[in-house]
């Protein structure tokens, strides 16, 4: 059986290595900044297979090129209303469970913007929202042309909570 | 005569100084011939009342003058001389002790000994140097080829017990020893290369027909195997995560007996044949090289010391040892040097071929489905292409499967040790025959399966076989049988362990179980699941715990290891009569036969080797319990229901169990009824693994694309219930 097929390791995203190339995606009219090496392809909104068991915002398995890629819906993991339309798409990123371990996944964005460069200076540390907001998995907040974008850190949005929640429904 | 006390304290310490000094001392410089020549001038006066002891002291002592006297350095001689007083004098010390008498140092054998090299016990005694940098691509070669080696030296040795003059393997195995040793003395790895040595010489003795392997020399030399398997592995461990070897794996003592056992063969064999308890080989030397000579007695007294420690523990011990497995009915073949050309190939590689292959029939499939869409007339250039193209694909994908498969030997040959081994420890007389060993399985298959295999292995020959005296009793032969056997069945492998013991007693199973608490009281129970209840947890019938088995931590362990390679175990067991255990199991791991399954909008895979079968179920044979658990029943068999839709909680079709199908799924010896909407097809389906990220969700075994493209979740049926 296949297991996990090994790519080029993932770049750290330490705090001082944070300028760089950013896809930037829209969530609900949000735009939110993806680091650049993370991102593996993006296409369009295709069939997703569900998986019983599951949290809610892991939307499924998607066959990439005869690949099985687990895919997670960024609007329903931020809370947000589920929404379909004709720009939904899927970007592929490799996310590191495991300094030496990662995997493909696909997130379900609302629309694919551009590439930025982010300088240094662009970017500023999250501000504390309190406890109303989660902050952990986000790198910094960036503002490109007057327009604030957040930055993710990927291998945290998804990663951890997802493999809690399936080790909980494997031992209940 | 003896010596006071008090100075064997004094005595000890300087022994252990002078052991020290030869270990470093070197031919051809001086460094530490004055403080050993200091230590023998202590160790002159504290024996100076025991004349035994005193005499090599002073023979040493005075060499050692001589060599100061000219300024020359220590030469191969003296150093030979030296390290064998060392290697002496702490046992002879030792009886002095107690009063026994002491025997001279081993002075004529050594003189005769085929070893012109000055390596000795001690100087082995060091930790692997690997220099990991610098070898690191050769240490990678040099660790599969010692391996290789290994395996086919505990093979070949494992033959030549019973046929020990065949020269055939006599040359090979001494090559196999030659190899690892050259290839060890290039890369520095000082203890395999002098291990290696030692037993070499051994070999070549045999070779040149001085020495007849008996049965104790081959437990030497697998002890020796094992020794360098052990070191090979530190080797190993440094390749794959850079840990470099941090104990030092003691090979001294085993330098030291196998050198042993050539010295004795010189000098025993002009004599007579030698028997087996001439140069009995130390059942467990402790790790400190300077063991008691045992062979040097045989030259100066008349027999085998009769006091000696070690001689009267092994003798037993190397009866039943040359009875395991000592039949010649024992289907033990030949080792040959595999035929053929081979390359080696790293198995990612191979894992990644398998995957792009996975892939290409995939899409073989899709454009085959595309192509009968836009263009249903047969035999047009199109369709024609696209046939070859699946027939290539399929058999593009037969080889690449089969890059993946290898023989069931090795692991075959490996349990062919264990019953060595094991039989020893028992003190039973066993034959162990095995066939098959040329199937071919699956690699991960082969991994995963030798443990278990061990584990049945113990159990056949703890529980299984009777001993000695009881099987006499009973009026069968006293020497067991146990056979192992690999053979297809079906699109299966079966491996099959047979024994010709007492055989399971079906209400001494049922008794206990329920007295562990396993089944109620007064369950009604068939012969085959009572069975098998010994793979439940906690289950263990065998009054004495023994070192190997009977804690009833092994068979559950065993089942799921086996139910991990998604094969399943059959139990058969006659009373007086003997036992089969059949491990079924799938012919790879990538691929599964299944039964593909529609609920509401998706597609299910159930893998073939748990369903049944599956039916249309009629409405009367349906009844419901305390209002909502579904009862079929299927011919006079009460089975639950579960509806797929439920257990999944995704919306269904059939509302009522009538509208849709039901499949009859056996997993671990239980039946239940699965309802799904619809029945699609049967197919082969190359499973994908989901990811680390849902790996373990119960119910769900894996994924498969279908023909369509789409992917549809491949079920366990073991932990489908737990999911509802």
């Amino acid at each position: 059986m296949a297991t996990t097929t090994t790519l080029k390791p993932a770049v750290s995203s330490g705090q001082a290595g944070l300028s760089g190339k950013y896809l930037t995606v829209v969530l609900d009219g949000e735009a939110y900044g993806i680091a650049v090496l993370k991102v593996r392809e993006i296409i369009r909104i295709q069939k997703i297979t569900p998986v019983p068991q599951l949290p809610e915002h892991v939307k499924g398995v998607i066959n990439l090129r005869g690949r099985v890629i687990p895919v997670v819906d960024l609007r329903i993991r931020f809370g947000l209303k589920a929404a379909m339309t004709e720009l939904t798409c899927i970007v592929f990123v490799q996310i590191a469970l495991t300094a030496e371990h990662s995997v493909q996944m696909g997130l379900v964005v609302d629309s694919v913007e551009e590439v930025v460069i982010l300088g240094k200076d662009e970017i500023e540390p999250t501000p504390d929202f309190g406890a109303q907001l989660n902050t952990e998995y986000l790198l910094g907040m960036a503002k490109v042309k007057g327009q604030v974008k957040t930055l993710l850190d990927i291998d945290r949005v998804v990663a951890p909570d997802a493999i809690r929640a399936i080790t909980a429904a494997a031992n209940p | 005569m003896s010596i006071p006390s008090e100075s064997y304290q004094a005595l000890g310490d300087a022994i252990e100084r002078l052991a020290a000094e030869s270990i470093l001392a070197q031919a051809g410089r001086d460094d530490g011939l004055v403080p050993a020549y200091s230590l023998l001038g202590d160790l002159r006066d504290l024996c100076s009342t025991d004349a035994e002891l005193l005499q090599p002291v002073v023979a040493l002592h005075r060499l050692c003058e001589r060599h100061l006297d000219t300024a020359m350095p220590f030469d191969a001689e003296l150093l030979k001389e030296l390290r064998r007083v060392v290697a002496w004098l702490p046992g002879a010390v030792a009886k002095a002790k107690e009063g026994e008498g002491i025997a001279p140092p081993p002075a004529l054998v050594v003189a005769a000994s085929p070893t012109g090299e000055s390596q000795t016990a001690a100087g082995s005694e060091v930790m692997l140097n690997l220099n990991l940098d610098e070898n690191r691509e050769l240490l990678g070669e040099f660790f599969s080829e010692v391996m290789d080696h290994l395996a086919q030296i505990e093979s070949v040795l494992l033959a030549l017990e019973l046929n020990p003059d065949d020269p055939n393997s006599l040359n090979a195995i001494f090559r196999s020893f030659h190899t690892i040793k050259g290839n060890a003395g290039f890369l520095g790895l000082k203890p395999m290369q002098t291990l290696a040595h030692e037993v070499e010489s051994l070999l070549d003795l045999a070779r040149n027909h001085k020495l007849r392997l008996s049965s104790p020399i081959v437990t030497e030399i697998l002890r020796s195997r094992d020794a360098l398997l052990t070191l090979n592995q530190q080797v190993g461990r440094a390749l794959e995560n850079g840990q470099l070897p941090d104990q030092v794996v003691p090979v001294g003592h085993l330098v030291a007996a196998v050198k042993r056992l050539a010295a004795g063969a010189n000098e025993v064999e002009p004599f007579a044949p030698a028997p087996a308890g001439v140069a009995p080989a130390p059942r467990e030397v402790p790790a400190a090289p300077p063991a008691v000579p045992v062979a040097a007695v045989a030259v100066d007294s008349p027999g085998p010391d009769p006091e000696t420690p070690i001689a009267t523990e092994v003798a037993p011990a190397a009866v039943p040892g040359k009875v395991a497995g000592g039949d010649s009915a024992t289907g033990v073949p030949a080792a040959k040097a595999a035929g053929g050309a081979t390359v080696r190939v790293n198995t990612e590689k191979l894992d990644t071929l398998m995957n792009v292959v996975g892939e290409l029939v995939i899409v073989q499939s899709q454009l085959q489905e595309t192509a009968r869409a836009t263009d249903p007339a047969t035999g047009t250039p199109l369709q024609r292409n696209i046939a070859q193209l699946s027939r290539l694909t399929k058999e593009l994908q037969g080889t690449a499967m089969s890059l993946r498969m290898i023989p069931i030997k090795a692991t075959f040959q490996k349990m062919e040790r264990v019953v060595r081994d094991l039989a020893r420890d028992f003190g039973k007389k066993v034959t162990f025959v095995t066939s098959g060993d040329e199937t071919e399985l699956d690699r991960t298959v082969v991994e995963e399966i030798g443990d278990p295999l061990v584990h049945m292995v113990r159990n056949a020959l703890d529980h299984g076989l009777e001993p000695t005296a009881a099987r006499v009793t009973a009026g069968k032969n006293e020497t067991g049988t146990l056979q192992l056997k690999a053979y297809h069945q079906g699109g299966n492998i079966v491996i099959e362990l047979e024994d010709d013991g007492r055989g399971m007693d079906p209400d001494r199973i049922y008794k206990k179980a329920v007295e562990k608490g396993l089944i109620a009281a007064g369950a009604v129970l068939s012969r085959d699941e009572i069975l098998a209840l010994i793979l439940a947890p906690g289950f263990s019938t065998a009054e004495k715990v023994t070192a190997v088995s009977g804690r009833g931590v092994g068979m559950d362990v065993v089942k799921r290891n086996i139910e991990k390679l998604r094969g399943k175990i059959e139990i058969s067991s006659e009373l007086g009569r003997g036992s089969i255990f059949r491990l079924k199991l799938p012919l790879t791991m990538a691929i599964v036969d299944g039964l593909v399954v529609r609920v509401g909008a998706d597609r299910f895979i159930l893998p073939t080797m748990s369903v049944q079968m599956a039916l249309r179920p009629q409405k009367e044979n349906l009844s419901m319990v305390q209002g909502q658990g579904e009862v079929l029943d299927l011919r006079g068999r009460l089975l639950p229901v579960h509806r797929l839709s439920r257990c999944f909680k995704i919306p269904a079709d059939a509302a009522n169990p009538w509208d849709g199908i039901i499949v009859i799924v056996e997993h671990g010896g239980k039946a239940y009824a699965l309802l799904v909407d619809e029945m699609v097809s049967k197919q082969e389906v190359v499973i994908k693994n989901l990811g680390a990220f849902m790996h373990g969700l119960p119910g769900v075994a894996g994924g498969a694309i279908l023909g369509d493209g789409s992917i549809a979740l491949i079920i366990d049926p073991g932990s489908l219930l737990k999911a509802a």
